[in-house]
């Protein structure tokens, strides 16, 4: 305890500013996130080993960059009935743990940290990212169809918001923690850290970015990446041939691609959250039991199709390759989509980022071929619209256009496809505008509750009180020795409700509101006793270079709704009253000037 | 709001001999002191007088209520005190005062220490009660006055 004390005190000695504070605790995130990401890469792949190769004689093919070494053992058959069972078992224990010890987690993982990020202050219970995380390696390496972005970023964000409780951090402060541990895990386990950066301030927000978790995502992505790669290799995920992008006729077939990738994506949310709200919700069992339920549904499927299993990179790669045929891969899309609706909508863990590079994928694959075959001289490649509709396909139901585009690139090794992935996505992303697969993502900064108060106080803070005050010939004011009998006249007489007070040099010396002396203001006897300096509290004031966002403050601690307004080098130079309504007056004004300024 | 709960015997003086108004209540201030009603004499009189000067707390009946508001009084106090023979309260018209109300209140409390302030001189205009505290026996007669009236 002693150590975490010292360290917090040590920590907040150097780390003076915010930036620093939060570049030295990302240093931190980035590190951890790359260790949770080797651990949980390695028990997935160790419990993917047993299940699939041990256990059910199944050898699926694997992605160039993640290669187990394990050649497929001719001779042996492969057991039907485990690739049925498997995900069935591996559904009923992750939804007995999830359910048991961490009910709010239900669900995909990264839906989870945006909740935290907008709803809960950057918070995240300690056990839920533990939790979650055995359970997604149970549900993926089991068969499910979920994938790593889910458990890898509440791995990374949950230390992350757990660090900035640690060291005793804003709320703000533990916000940008949370986007920089998703940005560590997720930037690592795919080997992209651009794009895991990018993807953690981009997911946040269906039309905006957390700019200011930019930097912080960064540092920590480029820890864990370079952690996670050091311990499994520095190669990219896919390995594909070397793709060009050199008949501009060819953005006519990326446009189209980008609004096959829109419709399919709709279909994808609509049967993801359908399924869920429609089927699995409705079930009247325990909850706890229903992801068995939905494992024992994809095994069904996985016995005549095993391709749709587990993540399905390999496959991805064989479409890469050029390897399968437009009705394989149209099919393989569309049994994705279920497959993964079976394995997460029925509560079991995992992402959804791998189910949708795979689904957009095998989308691409095929349109390319079929493109190909029907224009043979205007599509050069057809296997480059496997990337590109993966980059799509994400780009639009995640609304993510930005980062989708940059992981892919970064997963695949090449930027060579820029350009048409620019187009893919931007058509996905525009053209699914109503829809996404991250429910707890808000549409702007604005509708945050992690931002509630940015907006109105960032106008306040460009307007002076000097723009909105009421000079001194407005003012009734009054000297400290002003009989009561002669206040009650001057209240009259005025519509005001606090009254400055000043000395013979007419120095500011208090204020008198009505409501403090409402009780003795026209009790007659002691109208002949009582002066103004009975009846004044010591006056809070604000100077004509304060902004209105500095006098708000001071309005809510004095609670009063008038200021007095002072000379800024005498503050016993009183120079007239700025009153509340002064404030609100001033902001509509600034509002209305900005909005005809657009 | 009642004053019979404000007072306190050790703080209604009855008889105090005074030259004028200054004295008066520089006698009083120091016999606060001396029971621990404020912790610093010499500045809380010198807020008494700057208030005094500011106007004058007499408010007729031989009726002076001096005040004032300060950090040195840790609550509402009212000290009393029956002076032998009138002092001259007044500032420009003459004003003999022989009934002094001391008080003291600490810089926000503004609204109880009105109410207060109005309560107590709304119960000094009955001549019943000032014919009683000018032949008040013990500082118990007064508090009994005052409870009394306010019963």
């Amino acid at each position: 305890m002693n150590l975490i004390v010292k360290s917090r005190q040590l920590f907040n000695r150097y780390a003076i500013s915010t930036t620093g504070r939060l570049f030295l605790a990302s240093i931190i995130v980035g590190i951890i996130a790359g260790l949770g990401a080797i651990l949980f890469f390695t028990l997935l792949s160790w419990l993917s080993h047993l299940t699939f190769h041990h256990l059910a004689h199944y050898f699926p093919p694997e992605p160039h960059g993640e290669t187990s070494g394990v050649e497929t053992i001719a001779g042996l058959s492969i057991r039907w009935w485990i690739v049925l069972l498997a995900p069935a078992i591996g559904g009923l224990i992750s939804g007995l743990l999830v359910f048991s010890f961490a009910p709010e987690a239900e669900g995909h993982g990264t839906d989870a940290v945006i909740e935290a990020f907008h709803h809960k202050r950057g918070r995240i219970r300690k056990r839920v990212p533990f939790i979650k995380t055995i359970a997604s390696i149970i549900t993926i390496g089991s068969g499910g169809s979920a994938g790593r972005e889910g458990p890898i970023a509440q791995i990374g964000a949950g230390f992350g918001s757990h660090l900035a409780k640690t060291l005793r951090l804003s709320d703000d402060e533990r916000r940008i923690l949370l986007i920089a541990g998703a940005a560590g895990g997720i930037g690592s386990i795919f080997r992209s850290p651009l794009g895991g950066a990018l993807f953690a301030v981009e997911v946040l927000y269906r039309r905006d970015f957390e700019a200011k978790g930019l930097i912080p995502a960064l540092v920590s992505s480029i820890l864990a990446y370079s952690i996670f790669t050091a311990r499994f290799g520095w190669g990219f995920l896919f390995k594909t041939p070397t793709f060009v992008f050199n008949h501009p006729v060819e953005l006519l077939f990326y446009a189209g691609l980008g609004l096959l990738c829109a419709a399919v994506g709709f279909f994808y949310i609509k049967t993801f959250y359908g399924l869920r709200d429609q089927f699995f919700h409705r079930i009247r069992i325990k909850p706890h039991f229903k992801p068995a339920i939905g494992g024992l549904m994809i095994g069904a499927i996985g016995v005549f199709a095993p391709h749709i299993l587990a993540s399905g990179y390999g496959y991805l790669q064989q479409a890469m390759n050029g390897e399968l045929t437009i009705q394989f891969m149209l099919i393989a899309a569309f049994l994705k989509i279920f497959a993964t609706s079976f394995t997460i909508s029925s509560g079991g863990s995992g992402g959804v980022f791998a189910p949708s590079l795979y689904i957009g994928g095998m989308l691409g694959g095929a349109f390319g071929q079929l493109a190909e075959q029907l224009f043979p001289t205007m599509i050069d490649n057809p296997t480059s619209f496997v990337l590109v509709g993966m980059g799509a396909f994400f780009a639009g139901a995640a609304k993510v256009p930005i980062s989708s585009m940059i992981m892919v690139s970064e997963m695949t090794g090449g930027y060579q496809l820029l350009v048409p992935m620019m187009l893919a996505s931007s058509t996905s992303y525009v053209t699914t505008s109503k829809i996404n697969l991250y429910e707890q993502q808000v549409r702007r900064m604005a509708d945050s509750p992690a931002h509630l108060g940015d907006f109105t106080i960032d106008v306040l803070d460009t307007i002076m009180v000097e723009q909105a005050y009421h000079p001194m010939s407005h003012v009734p004011v009054l000297f400290e020795d002003t009989p009561l009998a002669k206040f009650q006249n001057m209240v009259t007489e005025h519509q005001e409700n606090y009254f400055p007070v000043v000395d013979k040099q007419h120095n500011i010396v208090g204020i008198i509101s009505l409501k403090d002396v409402r009780s003795v203001l026209f009790e007659d006897t002691m109208g002949s006793f009582l002066i103004a300096k009975d009846l004044m509290n010591k006056p809070v004031t604000v100077t004509p270079a304060e902004s209105l966002k500095s006098a708000m403050k001071k309005f809510t601690t004095f609670q009063y709704e008038q200021i007095p307004v002072v000379h800024i080098r005498d503050n016993r130079i009183l120079l007239g009253m700025l009153s509340y309504e002064d404030v609100i007056a001033a902001y509509d004004h600034q509002v209305n000037r900005r909005k005809l300024d657009i | 709001m009642r004053i019979s709960g404000y007072l306190k015997k050790n703080l209604l003086f009855l008889d105090l001999d005074a030259k004028e108004k200054t004295n008066a209540m520089a006698q009083i201030v120091q016999l606060m002191k001396k029971n621990k009603a404020i912790t610093h004499e010499k500045e809380f009189l010198k807020q008494v007088l700057e208030r005094e000067k500011l106007g004058s707390t007499a408010i007729g009946n031989n009726i002076a209520l001096p005040h004032a508001r300060s950090k040195y009084a840790p609550n509402i106090i009212i000290s009393f005190a029956r002076l032998t023979h009138k002092v001259d309260f007044g500032i420009e018209e003459e004003k003999p005062v022989q009934l002094v109300f001391l008080m003291g209140t600490p810089p926000d409390s503004i609204g109880e220490y009105l109410k207060v302030l109005a309560q107590l001189s709304k119960l000094l205009k009955e001549e019943g009660i000032r014919k009683a505290l000018l032949k008040a026996q013990s500082p118990s007669d007064v508090i009994h006055i005052f409870s009394d009236a306010e019963n």
